[in-house]
């Protein structure tokens, strides 16, 4: 017990001195983490809005893969992603393996599935009556799709940063990919890892502590996008005084 | 009388549902035509074709006697004459000022003239301190009136207003209708109105449509409604006394 109370409070000096070590792997998986999800959102907005908004052969089987990848494993994305980009694999002569790209692509790889899913539900429960009412104030089909998005935007927002949440929390795409390259490709988790089973418990649980922290965050805005999303749409209740929206 | 909006041989079907079956029916221009029916009429299918939200099966229209354009771009441009306010009213998730001003900012209108425009419009509608609020913080009367005054706000040619009572108590829908009667006489807006009300109907219409199982049971000028020769049916369902003998 009184070890563990040590390390604790050792743990807590080093995050509140601002410990460089410290300071630099959380950087560096804050970085990652926030690159890879940008990626997920240039490419899982897009997708998720017109699965979510379109009716078209395929439609449904395409959503039904889409949700199937939300829980990809993380390490059978690094094993995947790994076989591309080692030496032998196809992608082999751009030396991505043990690089920060590498841990990108396996993080956006996870992390698109998620933005594309919660993009996706998100626009198919938009009204119809909505999109109707774009039409017939005279919008383009483009203003269509934007006032549909915007209409959409907390909800999108919200799976930005779950997406981040689970990519700055995954290990394994990180450990295999990256290498756990001590100023390069050490990140919050595989060094927790590292630092545990070298016995350096005080500086886990630094970092361990700030991951709570980030993940903690995450989740308050995760739920707050989650209560203002409902913040327009179409009347239902008629007698009703209860002011509700769906 | 000109006539707006004409069509002729007009079908839908929904899942091999004949909905609307209208060999030919014209609307008057600058005046206030009001479509009635019983439910399943095909009013709202109607509604939803002439203003070039949906595509019919089959027939034509005719708008100010030129055919609709197959052409996005152009159905755009006609488009952007109408507006529809929608028994359900969908505020998007914006202020209510940016609610208002939606329509005109659609249309490229820059910032200063689109704020006039909607305080102009709040005034009317007596919807000044709701400006600021979200579509979440009103209730379904002050919805419906922020619906409306979003639809006439860019002064469209044509208006079609589909059962706008349902959300509004007795002083709001006198205020409705006497801020689309007031652009019928102002401007020469056709409005075409789907209601359930005869009283309504007697108030606003200059021209009456009957719609039955999507089809054209009656069409022509309200005057002197209990002198017409209505058949039996027509007679209950416009809530006529009986001929007197």
């Amino acid at each position: 017990m009184h070890y563990l109370a040590g390390a604790l409070s050792r743990a807590v000096d080093l995050i509140l001195s601002l410990d460089p070590a410290v300071m630099e792997i959380a950087g560096l998986s804050i970085k990652l983490a926030a690159i890879s999800t940008l990626i997920a959102a240039v490419i899982g907005i897009p997708v998720g809005f017109i699965l979510g908004t379109y009716d078209f052969p395929g439609r449904s089987f395409l959503a039904s893969i889409v949700n199937t990848l939300l829980s990809l494993p993380t390490v059978v994305v690094g094993l995947a992603i790994y076989s591309f980009i080692s030496r032998r694999g196809p992608l082999g002569r751009f030396g991505l393996l043990f690089t920060p790209t590498a841990i990108i692509l396996g993080q956006a790889v996870l992390a698109t599935p998620i933005v594309t899913a919660l993009t996706m539900n998100a626009t198919r429960s938009l009204e119809r009556d909505l999109q109707m009412t774009a039409l017939s104030l005279g919008a383009s089909r483009v203003q269509v799709a934007y006032l549909l998005l915007l209409q959409a935007r907390f909800a999108v927002l919200g799976a930005l940063v779950a997406a981040f949440g689970r990519v700055i929390a995954e290990v394994g795409a990180a450990m295999m990919l990256g290498g756990n390259i001590e100023g390069y490709t050490r990140t919050i988790t595989t060094a927790i890892a590292l630092e545990t089973s070298k016995g350096e418990f005080a500086f886990a649980l630094s970092l361990g502590i700030i991951l709570l922290l980030v993940s903690f965050v995450v989740n308050i805005l995760v739920h707050y996008f989650q209560q203002v999303k409902h913040r327009g749409g179409v009347y239902h209740g008629e007698s009703s005084p209860s002011r509700e929206f769906a | 009388m000109e006539k707006v909006l004409q069509v002729e041989n007009l079908r839908k079907s929904y899942n091999g549902l004949t909905v609307l079956d209208l060999d030919s029916l014209s609307i008057p221009k600058g005046q206030i035509t009001v479509i009635m029916g019983p439910n399943g009429a095909g009013k709202t299918t109607l509604i939803r074709i002439l203003a070039l939200l949906e595509e019919p099966d089959h027939g034509t229209i005719w708008l100010n006697g030129q055919p609709i354009p197959e052409d996005e771009n152009h159905r755009l441009v006609l488009r952007r004459q109408m507006g529809v306010i929608w028994q359900r009213p969908a505020l998007f998730a914006m202020s209510v000022a940016d609610n208002l001003g939606l329509a005109l900012r659609l249309r490229g209108w820059g910032r200063k003239k689109v704020r006039t425009k909607v305080e102009e419009y709040a005034d009317m509608f007596d919807l000044g301190d709701l400006l600021r609020k979200w579509p979440n913080e009103l209730s379904g009367g002050e919805t419906q009136k922020v619906s409306v005054a979003r639809s006439l706000i860019y002064e469209p040619d044509i208006m079609f207003i589909d059962e706008p009572d349902t959300y509004l108590d007795l002083s709001n829908r006198h205020l409705v209708e006497e801020m689309v009667a007031s652009q019928v006489e102002r401007r020469g807006m056709t409005a075409l109105m789907v209601t359930h009300s005869r009283h309504q109907m007697s108030r606003l219409a200059a021209n009456l449509v009957i719609l039955q199982r999507g089809r054209l049971r009656w069409s022509g000028r309200v005057d002197n409604l209990e002198t017409k020769d209505w058949d039996e049916e027509l007679r209950t369902f416009l809530g006529l006394a009986e001929p007197s003998a």
